[in-house]
């Protein structure tokens, strides 16, 4: 051969060493182009689950889901279509039907926009058999949660997209998902939403599907998330809402031996259907905005008011277990008393001089007989500060002062002060057990929740212990997946001999005294009314308004099934309004019907609106 | 040893015949999964079915030229080159113009490109004028004649624009250094290439500063060792080596487009445009890359199926063997190619006639650059220009171009020992 041919050869020979080096290195060595054409064409796809239903105790279903259907429309596969026909078929107009598209043209040429949202089947049945003469456009079908009550809008909640923080906080969430945001769709969120499935697609560079990934090896199924059964008794939240309707306030009801919510009514509320479907939005925003009733807000939960005179039973009970009053204990009432050289507690339990005991100061409300047992917890210490943090300690025990933890998301610690609190408005060791003196009968700087008070109901009920108040009652049919924490009974420090004389004034209270006109046949009740005073700023003057009405019952008195307790902003003394809607609640729950047709009238009748509109702002 | 007319199909070179079926095999299927789509189609609207179809011709064809005699087709090799010229100036005025390229004649569903054909005129062309009796490589105005010869098809598919097919022609000096053109004229080319390359990368400045260093210190240096003097010759080679890094600035900024010294650039390394210009090269090299060892199997490429790389079934064909069966696969291939071109070497050396061992060297030439180009840029290792891979890439009249060019060298090669 040719010299000049081994030239050849050689250039030829050294061509393919390079190629080939060059290939070993990019096919064998450099891994990197695995990961990226798997990133270029391997789709993770989420199968979103069915979200779990809820009942209440009684198995009637309250939240189930509905299916709606989006319209989406595909830019790339848009041709000319019947504008008039689409506007007719999904009931837009023209303006936003072209804001629609624009929109979906600005964020991707070939990716799925939404142009209308949430259209119930109905509405969308005609659009789906003529959607072939819309190429570009299909109707996508998800899920909105259907509601099967009217009440109850507080405990159940809403579900709404998850927004930014929540998308960063748990990776299990992808933009356009939907998450609880309050009630117990928010507290329960990770029972309800199931387990997302999980299909790997292979895609061509056009984001299009064209088939699955490996035969769907690593694809996952979706798993339905679980139903919940709630402790609330919707016949009697529904029943609790009917009784409010026209006044601002709260009924709670509790099952004293369990903890669990039978009623957790607030007014004013709204269906909760309202934050469903098509215009969920600007009905949230409305209500956002309606601040004078404020009707987001769970004043069951949230409402921190002045207890007034049901904050003396805690009195009376501390008093004993201290020692410091016994049940033969007298006090002397003179409407009223001198707990200072100028300062008279008022008092008009209507004693005029007679020295009174316990029941009765109970069954009257007598200011003097709890303001001096309050006076002796605190200077059965040696200072004050020391007989007042002992005092605060036991109403701890009780719940008070301090979020509840119950299982709904919303709460407020209500208010005990402390020695801390008098020595800093005061100075340290600069008061006296009389500077609290409205301690001992629920004013002054004392606050609570209504939940909180239905809790010390559901207390003395138990004679001593409690459950803290809960709404679940079943997870998936079942107890075990409960929080142990609702199921732990919490014990209140109160010997349970110590609430005899109590829950006899209590038991007085619905046969002789304030409560006696809303008294139950058959069924024998122990309750105590309160009134507490407050004020408001109208047109820029403090001005006293009319005080809040409080009822705290129980019943039956030997063996108790539920403990209710009422408020009702500035609707009066506590006999006039709060003392017949506890009354009746609890008749309903006990009997399933009113007897008392003529109460429930009343009660039916009372609109408090007109002194509403005097107040300014929506909170107390 | 017979007559030249004679069918003699089965003296041709089987090991090449075989290899050129091999590589239109890989070809076809490659086709076939680089252009797949679900759904039911007649053969003939898919790739694959009408490469098939152009496969069926080029066997007509291989058939056709064993009843022309070799000095039929020598005979009229000059007429042949015209022809070709002729086609590329007709194909400037009634082109179809493609992407602002005038390189096809369509015709009515058809389209051929005439710069395939004119590969196999022009090494005809060539090997006639070398074979003319009074022809000598080492004289000036033979050289130039055979240089001109090479650069007017050159030009003339310059003004089409398509620099791929353009470079192409250039391999066909390769030729002229068989037949006994001296090393230094290549080695010169190298280093005016180097010298580009090395202006672009570094830098005209950089580059001035270095050749002068060297240019000092080498003096220097033998002067101490050997107390010998080259100045002027080194001076010469400095003066040219000044006047290429200057002329490079020229060239590169007025003459070359934007996309392609995007390409260039890219291949340097000294840009990175994954979305624009570097896109196919980036899914090219995704899609060879992950491949593995062995492949992911037909059908089963996630590039390939997904769409990724623009062209797939033609010029960058290599990458659906990459991706489908891996790092075996491409190796077949070029294997398949380097013993090819060996073979081709070897069959051009044992042939008698000049005529046919200019039209073997000729095939060669042209055959290795259309393999090299096409590889290095499918791997990344030489700026993107649009030509196909010989026998595997979709397309008519490259497939029927090369069967020509193959064939013919073969049925010369097949009368090797006839007088003719």
């Amino acid at each position: 051969m040719n010299q000049k041919s081994w030239g050849f050869i050689f250039l030829i020979l050294t061509t393919a060493l390079i190629i080939i080096s060059r290939l070993f290195y990019l096919q064998i060595i450099d891994r990197e182009y695995k990961n990226l054409a798997m990133r270029n064409a391997v789709k993770k796809e989420y199968i979103i689950p069915e979200r779990g239903y809820i009942y209440d105790r009684n198995n009637n279903l309250l939240v189930s889901n509905l299916p709606v259907y989006d319209v989406m429309v595909i830019p790339k596969q848009l041709k000319a279509f019947d504008t008039l026909g689409l506007l007719k078929y999904t009931g837009m107009d023209k303006p936003a039907l072209l804001r629609a598209l624009k929109k979906a043209k600005a964020y991707s040429w070939n990716k799925a926009s939404l142009v209308v949202p949430k259209l119930y089947k109905n509405e969308v049945a005609f659009l789906q058999e003529k959607i072939y003469q819309f190429p570009g456009f299909f109707v996508q079908r998800r899920a909105i949660r259907q509601y099967h009550t009217n009440s109850a809008a507080n405990v159940l909640g809403f579900i709404r997209e998850v927004n930014e923080k929540e998308l960063k906080k748990d990776p299990f969430y992808l933009p356009g998902d939907l998450i609880g945001k309050a009630g117990v769709e928010k507290s329960y969120e990770k029972v309800l939403r199931g387990k997302k499935g999980v299909r790997y697609f292979l895609t061509d560079k056009f984001n299009r599907k064209i088939g699955s990934y490996k035969n769907g090896i690593y694809d996952t199924l979706a798993q339905v998330g679980k139903d919940l059964r709630l402790s609330i008794d919707i016949k009697l939240q529904a029943f609790g809402d009917s009784l409010m309707r026209g006044k601002r306030g709260a009924i709670i009801a509790i099952e004293p031996k369990t903890g669990e919510i039978l009623a957790l009514v607030t007014a004013p509320s709204y269906p909760p259907s309202y934050l469903s479907g098509r215009n969920s939005s600007k009905n949230f925003n409305k209500l956002f905005r309606d601040k004078k009733n404020n009707p987001l807000l769970d004043r069951g939960l949230q409402g921190e008011y002045p207890p007034g005179s049901p904050f003396k039973m805690l009195n009376g009970l501390i008093g004993l277990q201290e020692g410091v009053i016994k049940p033969q204990t007298y006090f002397i009432c003179n409407h009223g008393f001198y707990y200072g050289k100028h300062n008279h507690m008022f008092c008009h339990c209507g004693a005029s001089g007679r020295p009174v005991h316990l029941p009765w100061a109970i069954e009257k409300s007598c200011n003097t007989y709890f303001a001096k047992s309050y006076l002796n917890i605190i200077n059965h210490y040696s200072t004050p500060a020391e007989g007042l943090d002992i005092w605060h300690n036991y109403l701890t025990k009780f719940g008070l002062g301090q979020y509840l933890h119950t299982d709904l998301p919303v709460g407020s610690k209500g208010f005990i002060p402390d020695s801390h609190f008098y020595d800093r408005y005061y100075g340290k060791s600069k008061w006296s057990a009389s500077y609290t003196i409205s301690n001992g009968i629920g004013q002054g700087e004392i606050l609570t929740t209504p939940i909180q008070l239905a809790n010390v109901a559901a207390a003395i009920a138990n004679r001593g212990y409690y459950f803290t108040p809960h709404v679940i009652k079943e997870i998936d049919g079942k107890k075990t997946d409960i929080d142990s924490f609702y199921l732990t009974p919490k014990q209140t420090g109160i010997a349970s001999q110590n609430f005899d004389e109590i829950i006899k004034g209590m038991v007085n209270v619905y046969q002789k005294g304030t409560a006696q006109y809303s008294r139950l046949k058959d069924i024998v009740l122990a309750g105590k009314t309160g009134t507490s005073e407050n004020k408001a700023r109208v047109n820029g003057k403090i001005v006293k308004l009319p005080d809040h009405s409080i009822f705290m019952a129980f019943g039956p008195v030997n063996n108790p099934k539920i403990a209710v307790t009422v408020f009702v902003e500035n609707g009066g003394y506590g006999a006039t309004i709060a003392t017949p809607i506890a009354t009746l609640m609890i008749e309903k729950y006990l009997r399933g019907y009113i007897t008392r047709k003529d109460l429930l009238q009343r009660v039916l009748q009372t609109d408090l609106s007109k002194t509403y509109e005097m107040k300014q702002d929506g909170r107390q | 040893m017979g007559d030249s007319r004679k069918v003699n199909l089965f003296k041709y070179d089987w090991v090449s015949a075989f290899i050129f079926n091999a590589l239109v095999f890989i070809g076809i299927v490659s086709i076939y999964s680089a252009t797949f789509k679900e759904g039911h189609y007649n053969l003939l609207q898919t790739f694959y079915g009408k490469q098939i179809l152009w496969l069926i011709f080029s066997y007509i064809l291989v058939i056709m030229i064993s009843f022309v005699p070799v000095k039929t087709i020598k005979n009229n090799a000059s007429l042949l080159y015209l022809i070709g010229l002729f086609l590329l100036i007709l194909v400037l005025i009634f082109g179809a113009n493609i992407n602002g390229n005038k390189s096809w004649f369509r015709l009515g569903g058809f389209s051929i490109q005439p710069a395939e054909f004119v590969k196999l005129f022009t090494i005809l062309g060539l090997a006639k004028l070398l074979t003319e009796p009074d022809f000598k490589i080492k004289n000036f105005k033979n050289l130039l004649q055979a240089s001109l010869l090479i650069l007017v098809p050159v030009i003339l598919i310059l003004l089409q624009p398509d620099l791929g097919s353009a470079i192409i022609f250039l391999s066909l000096f390769l030729v002229l250094y068989r037949e006994g053109l001296s090393i230094w004229y290549y080695l010169f080319a190298i280093l005016t290439a180097s010298l580009f390359m090395l202006t672009i990368y570094f830098g005209a400045q950089k580059i001035l500063v270095g050749l002068l260093a060297f240019f000092i210190l080498f003096n220097l240096w033998t002067y101490y060792k050997y107390q010998k003097n080259h100045w002027i010759i080194t001076i010469t080679i400095l003066m040219f080596s000044i006047f290429t890094v200057l002329g490079t600035g020229f060239i590169y900024k007025k003459i070359l487009k934007p996309h392609q010294r995007n390409r260039i650039e890219i291949v340097l390394g000294k840009k990175k445009d994954d979305k624009g210009t570097g896109y196919n090269l980036k899914q090219a090299l995704i899609a060879i890359g992950s491949g593995g060892l062995t492949g992911k199997g037909l059908l089963k490429g996630s590039q390939t199926q997904g769409d990724y790389i623009p062209e797939q079934h033609t010029d960058w064909i290599l990458t659906v063997v990459g991706e489908q069966w891996g790092f075996l696969g491409t190796t077949v291939v070029i294997l398949l190619y380097t013993f090819l071109l060996i073979r081709l070497v070897f069959l051009a050396e044992r042939q008698k006639q000049k005529f046919a061992r200019i039209l073997g060297y000729g095939l060669i030439s042209i055959l290795f650059f259309h393999f090299a180009l096409n590889v290095l840029m499918v791997i990344g290792l030489f700026p993107t220009i649009g030509i196909p891979l010989p026998f595997l890439s979709y397309g008519g009249s490259s497939l029927w171009a090369f069967t020509l060019m193959l064939f013919i060298f073969l049925k010369f090669d097949a009368h090797r020992i006839e007088d003719w």
